[in-house]
């Protein structure tokens, strides 16, 4: 009899993702603390220190451990900074576009016939739309606000959050305990916050984890480019647009703001893949 | 499959519509659209002259249709820099984003279709740990970041290529691998999931009674199937990677319609930046119409 | 068990499957036989481990949802379970064949019928492409498909479902195997075709001496076609007999079950009998006699004991311990 006889055993189950788990939980804590925790006033100016490195480099100060900037200011409380900015414009996204998406994605689900398809086409003509265009237009006329950044990451999302909720209500509708709370008289309403909403929980959670990363992603372009919040106020895409010119000698300056997007959104995306196989297997391709 | 694909291009012009709509809206809630449109130093009369002929004086639902008669007959105004008209300055660097966008699509199908098959063939084992790590990271990695991170090890460390600019090939080089690997992760995702799906297909073990080799299975049967989702995507696919060369244009200093749209807003020069947002829109809807006749190709059961 | 002209001789075989609540046992040491041109019926409820069985015999078991844990496949004398990939390729559709149990999805929808005939021939025969148009179409108007020449230039969306299952047979053929297994292929059909597909299977069977492994949970199906019977439940076979003696003596307190909810034509229609009880979970314990929560002779050792094999006559054999001599 041979060694290979059979087939293989099965693979090991996949652990929690901690390290993950570890830096969204810290990213957390540095966003809503960030003003306490910070070490210098991230607009504070100090030309006799600009352009430090990072302390592990040779001239670097401990007193600014990830660097100073041209202007001397410290590299490492502007990206806990940005960190508060990056994260609150993604929630207000992710509200917006969640609450949007649900309540439409339920009606559309729920009522089907023609409300289901303006709703559903109208979604998909928002999934195409090109956000990062329009919030240059939205910098060139009204001027961007942290809200009005949310707004244009909202306007892609709820066209996603509906189409996911929407297939969800399909399936869920046709149960018997949606049947028998329909008999017994109850309104759309109340079964679709009662009875439904419940029930697509779990995929929304999902997909709401799926997208911190990409509102993230899109948000840091956005100020990259100098078309979402604009400075003093720190944000990653902007520090790290400041960067570009002094990339050859001092790369710390765009570098460091980009592992802190890097890391973030890998942290959010780890999770929100954990969580989906976890949750919610039947949810593929989000 | 016409009535999908024209169904498909009803879609395609609500977006295009929906895009106008905003642009417009937004342009009119800044405060007078002539302070956008007209250069700071125009004399009153030639605002007044302005504002009549494009009925700014008469109610908005009035101007937007003005505003569109203007745009179907690609009149957009003109460049407030330049004073070219701003459709010429557009098309002029359309070509160059084209290029640039397809041969970041081809980039990316060529170095992902494997990758997302393979993972889908090796599922659970060291491929597929391959293919998900690398479609976490194209996710998690923003195109400026890799562009900055290709800079620095590719030009400035190694000067192997140059970092900005259009000249030869090796130009288009970097700029591509970013514009690809924008879209990477998703085609990766997609093929391994739709792969997987009909990997375990009746139709995929029928194919393996029969004694065909692994590799027909995978790549004829499995493939041929697995790839029509795909296809669908490569329309939405290509509208990504035409938004993000608006940051890699910017980053590569590629004079195309991303950077032309970035300039514009830098100089606010909003006829162009506003003509450049809606030819942007106008190719993403007639990629996917393109698509969508594409679609019927590779699948015998639409085709009838 | 073992005679001259056993073609297929299944020994013991395990299989396992991976759920979220861990591993079961779909395949509980399974043995069971086949000559050259006879048919055995293998039937159980759905869950019973049936489908895997047959799949595992040419190594279709999905993976990596299940694998074979241990057990024993000979195949003319040869170990399947030692063959690598390439010695396996060897025998799938040129020894042993497969028809799917769903028309629908067991043919590639992007592929012409032709394309996956001509497939099949050029592996195993090796004709030139003319021939191998020719030989398509022969075997299409075996399996009695009108129009053989239109039908190898469609696509699968454009047949019925018993026309898809009769190109289904016409592929398995397509090697010439001496073993086939069909796995429900009647199940997805409508009534009046499925009587049709069973006499069509009976006669190519005689035609060319194949030896068939029918799985079914259709008993009707069983009596038109089937030499023997191997009935399964969770698992493991718990009866085995030629079909004559299973419809006139089945021994086993579940295959009496299975008899009694079959309907009669012969009989009044109260007698239809539902087996009380729910069949056991592959993940669930597997101690004593499975089918003892449902057993109406149950005894106090069927839930601590496997029952043994024992003989009820020759060829019959069953496992519980209410049939023990």
């Amino acid at each position: 009899m041979t060694a290979n006889r059979y087939d293989p055993a099965f693979p090991k189950q996949r652990g929690k993702p901690w390290i993950a788990l570890g830096i969204v939980a810290l990213t957390m804590v540095v966003a809503v603390f960030a003003n306490q925790l910070v070490l210098h006033d991230p607009e504070a100016v100090d030309p006799a220190n600009a352009l430090l490195p990072p302390v592990l480099f040779e001239g670097g100060l401990l007193e600014y451990p990830l660097g100073t900037d041209r202007l001397g200011r410290d590299i490492l409380s502007r990206v806990m900074l940005g960190t508060r900015i990056s994260l609150s414009i993604a929630a207000m996204a992710l509200a917006f576009g969640g609450i949007v998406g649900v309540v439409l994605g339920m009606i559309a689900g729920y009522r089907g016939g023609w409300v289901d398809v303006v709703i559903m086409r109208l979604a998909d003509s928002f999934l195409a739309f090109p956000s990062v265009l329009i919030a240059l237009v939205l910098a060139v006329t009204i001027g961007a606000r942290m809200e009005l950044v949310a707004l244009v990451l909202g306007l892609v999302l709820w066209a996603r959050f509906a189409r996911l909720i929407r297939g969800e209500v399909l399936t869920w509708k046709e149960r018997d305990f949606v049947a028998l709370a329909r008999v017994s008289g109850a309104t759309g309403r109340y079964i679709m916050i009662r009875h439904l909403l419940p029930n697509v929980a779990n995929s929304l959670v999902v997909l709401a984890t799926l997208q911190v990363g990409w509102a993230i992603v899109v948000e840091a372009s956005l100020t990259f480019l100098g078309a979402g919040v604009p400075p003093p106020t720190p944000t990653w895409g902007g520090m790290v647009a400041e960067g570009l010119d002094f990339i050859e000698s001092a790369w710390w300056i765009s570098l460091m703001p980009g592992i802190a997007i890097l890391l973030v959104v890998f942290a959010f995306n780890v999770l929100g893949d954990w969580l989906r196989d976890k949750l919610d297997p039947q949810l593929r391709s989000v | 499959m016409l009535r999908v694909a024209l169904s498909r291009l009803l879609q395609g012009l609500l977006t295009l519509l929906m895009t106008s709509v905003i642009v417009f809206v937004l342009a009119r809630t800044s405060g007078s659209p002539v302070d956008l449109v007209l250069p700071s130093e125009a004399t009153a009369a030639e605002r007044q002259a302005y504002i009549e002929r494009n009925g700014l004086d008469r109610p908005l639902p009035v101007q937007y249709g003005v505003f569109l008669v203007n745009a179907l007959q690609g009149d957009f105004g003109t460049s407030l820099r330049t004073r070219q008209p701003a459709l010429d300055l557009v098309m002029s660097r359309l070509g160059r984003t084209l290029a640039l966008a397809t041969l970041g699509l081809v980039i990316a199908l060529v170095v992902s279709v494997p990758i997302g098959v393979l993972s889908a063939t090796h599922r659970e084992g060291a491929w597929d740990r391959v293919g998900q790590g690398f479609a976490l990271l194209g996710q998690s990695i923003p195109s400026f970041l890799l562009g900055i991170v290709l800079i620095l090890v590719f030009s400035i460390h190694l000067r192997w290529l140059p970092s900005s600019g259009i000249g030869d090939w090796r130009n288009y080089i970097l700029p591509a691998v970013v514009l690809g690997w924008s879209i990477s992760a998703g085609i990766v995702r997609l093929l391994r999931s739709s792969m997987l799906e009909a990997l375990g297909a009746e139709f995929v073990k029928l194919a393996r009674s029969k004694g065909l080799s692994e590799a027909t299975v995978v790549w004829k049967h499995g493939l041929r199937n697995a790839l029509i989702p795909v296809l669908t995507f490569v329309g939405f696919m290509y509208g990504v990677i035409i938004a993000s060369a608006v940051v890699v244009e910017v980053v590569f200093g590629w004079p195309g319609l991303g950077y032309l749209a970035y300039e514009s807003t830098l100089w606010r020069d909003f006829p162009v930046l506003q003509c450049a947002v809606l030819v942007y829109t106008a190719i993403i809807v007639s990629i996917n119409f393109l698509v969508d006749l594409g679609y019927g190709i590779a699948d015998p059961r639409v085709r009838t | 068990m073992t005679s001259a002209d056993t073609l297929l001789q299944v020994n013991d075989l395990t299989v396992e499957v991976k759920g979220a609540r861990g591993v079961g046992r779909a395949v509980d040491g399974v043995s069971f036989g086949i000559s050259a041109g006879e048919t055995l019926g293998v039937v159980g409820e759905s869950g019973s481990g049936k489908s895997l069985t047959c799949l595992s015999v040419i190594r279709l078991n999905p993976k990596p949802a299940s694998r074979i844990a241990s057990g024993s496949i000979r195949f003319d004398g040869r170990e399947l379970l030692e063959l690598d990939a390439e010695g396996l390729r060897a025998y799938r559709g040129r020894e042993i064949a497969m028809i799917l149990q769903d028309p629908m999805t067991s043919l590639n929808p992007v592929l012409t019928i032709g394309d996956q005939i001509r497939e099949a021939l050029k592996l195993h025969r090796g004709l030139s492409r003319a021939d191998e148009t020719r030989v398509a179409e022969d075997l299409l108007a075996r399996l009695r498909v009108p129009e053989p020449h239109r039908v190898l230039r469609s696509y699968p969306h454009e047949l019925s479902g018993g026309m898809r299952q009769r190109v289904v047979g016409a592929i398995a053929l397509a090697g010439r195997p001496r073993l086939l297994i069909a796995d429900e292929p009647t199940t997805a059909l409508d009534v009046t075709v499925q009587a049709a597909y069973l006499a069509l299977l009976r006669k190519l069977q005689r035609e060319e001496g194949l030896a068939i492994l029918f799985v079914t949970h259709d008993l009707g199906a069983v009596a038109r076609i089937c030499d023997r019977v191997a009935v399964m439940y969770g698992g493991r076979i718990v009866e085995s007999a030629t079909t004559a003696t299973f419809f006139s003596g089945a021994a086993h307190p579940y295959s009496r079950a299975l008899l009694r909810s079959l309907p009669d034509v012969s009989k009044p229609p109260e007698r239809l009998e539902p087996i009380p009880g729910q069949p056991p979970s592959v993940f669930a314990a597997r101690k004593g006699c499975l089918f003892a929560d449902r057993c109406p002779e149950v005894q106090a050792r069927c839930r601590e004991l496997e029952p043994p094999q024992s003989s009820v006559a020759e060829g019959h054999f069953v496992h519980c311990w209410a049939r023990q001599p």
